[in-house]
């Protein structure tokens, strides 16, 4: 199977943002617009994520993706299956749940159940804290008392088909992906992996692609300079990795 | 020329209403007989298992429309992923059910099927064009499409396959077609601007 280039586009209160370290956000502008240059420069599939405290977006989902014709995974805030049902009809093929995957992992049952486990995909926010790998929930401002290993083991079990893990500490760095952490997950789960934060050059997905994660997820990479999808698959095409060509 | 989409009831069908229109074409939902029976081309979307899918086709007494539109009427008709595969002679989702038997073949999950790791075929795979045909006009060899599927037709008979994808070596239907009739596995409206272009094809059949 090909490795996919996800992008990843960050949503709060409405408008598309870059994220540094979970707390400190910049406007990039329409989500609309973010995800059709996505799209329109080759990418292989698209994460948005609702970063909103309160004031959820889901309404104008459907809007958002309308000109997107690959593959779109929605996360964020997703409370019950009132809201999955919401999503896929709104055109999401996947949804990534987070903080009910820890405090109601009945859901992921249902999910799984009712769209298959390729509709799901379980996202975990990890921050390494006195050297240990720590999960957090709440868009990273809730310290969980669940491990890495026993969120993967519910994911494993309640039917997942993905797990999405987020480095807290990597996000927006530009320095590089998590490749420990990576490792680590690895270690402990035969789902397909695709790991997120800290893309700053081209070279990173190198490092990381040869580590074998499904997809390689990035938001502000993308985001801030023309046809940089197309630039990185060239790249990654010239050191002859499995990945979709796109032209 | 109008494109119809079959909307049997739930699942996310709104995608190809998208690129559809994205690409300037007209189209329409249609879920009773006589709205089958007044549509065009039709596109057959694949939600649910292929037990549930015949089962209440037959309930809402679609099926037998459909069966005019394919067998009779010889009208364009375009199978998207489980929508291809109740085209096949008979289907192992939950029950087994016998299908539109169009394409004489079996379905049953991957796992089954063929000894593989890959028991989700959940991701881009290029496709082998083995057969020209109008759906496949202007697309590249080995252009990749996004599937999204469990199960797969066996046993069938190649004669009618038009795309292939390897999984493990083993040859699986990536597209099939016998007069106006065609199924792919993939989903034309998630494989980026070559799907969007299958969608041309076909409103043009």
């Amino acid at each position: 199977m090909k490795t996919r280039i996800i992008g990843v586009v960050n949503i709060l209160n409405g408008v598309a943002v870059q994220s540094i370290q979970f707390n400190r956000f910049l406007p990039i502008g329409d989500p609309k617009i973010a995800i059709e240059y996505l799209f329109s420069w080759g990418i292989d599939e698209i994460i948005i994520l609702d970063i909103s405290r309160e004031k959820k977006m889901f309404k104008k989902f459907s809007y958002f993706i309308k000109n997107c014709f690959v593959p779109v995974t929605i996360g964020g805030g997703i409370n019950n299956m009132k809201d999955v049902d919401h999503l896929i009809k709104s055109g999401a093929d996947k949804v990534a749940i987070n903080t009910q995957a820890i405090n109601d992992p009945m859901l992921l049952e249902s999910v799984s159940k009712k769209y298959g486990n390729q509709a799901l995909i379980v996202s975990i926010d990890v921050k390494k804290i006195k050297n240990k790998y720590t999960v957090f929930t709440n868009s990273g401002m809730v310290e969980s008392k669940i491990s890495l290993k026993e969120i993967i083991n519910i994911a494993e079990n309640s039917g997942a088909g993905e797990i999405l893990i987020n480095s807290i500490d990597s996000d927006g760095t530009k320095k590089g992906f998590d490749k420990r952490l990576f490792i680590f997950t690895k270690n402990c789960t035969n789902l397909p992996l695709n790991i997120c934060g800290g893309a700053g050059k081209t070279s990173h997905f190198e490092e990381i692609i040869n580590l074998g994660p499904s997809g390689i997820c990035a938001a502000n990479f993308f985001h801030f300079k023309e046809q940089r999808v197309r630039f990185l698959k060239d790249y990654l095409v010239s050191l002859k990795k499995n990945i979709r060509i796109s032209n | 020329m109008k494109i119809s989409i079959l909307d049997s009831g739930f699942g996310n069908i709104r995608g190809i209403k998208n690129a559809l229109s994205f690409i300037n074409l007209d189209c329409n939902f249609v879920k009773n007989k006589t709205q089958i029976s007044n549509s065009n081309s039709i596109i057959i979307p694949g939600v649910g298992s292929f037990y549930q899918t015949i089962k209440r086709f037959k309930k809402k007494k679609i099926y037998d429309e459909l069966v005019k539109h394919i067998f009779i009427k010889k009208k364009p008709m375009l199978g998207i992923c489980l929508g291809m595969q109740i085209l096949f002679s008979n289907g192992n989702e939950d029950k087994e059910i016998n299908g539109f038997n169009l394409f004489k073949g079996n379905v049953d999950s991957i796992n089954n099927t063929c000894n593989s790791e890959l028991t989700h075929n959940v991701g881009w795979q290029n496709i082998k064009i083995v057969k020209k045909n109008l759906l496949f006009k202007g697309i590249p060899d080995n252009e990749s499409f996004y599937f999204a599927h469990k199960y797969t037709p066996y046993n069938f008979n190649k004669l009618n396959v038009t795309a292939t994808y390897r999984n493990n070596g083993k040859k699986m239907i990536a597209a099939i077609n016998k007069k106006n009739a065609y199924g792919v596995q993939f989903h034309p409206e998630k494989s980026g601007k070559f799907g969007l272009k299958v969608l041309k094809n076909f409103s043009e059949i």
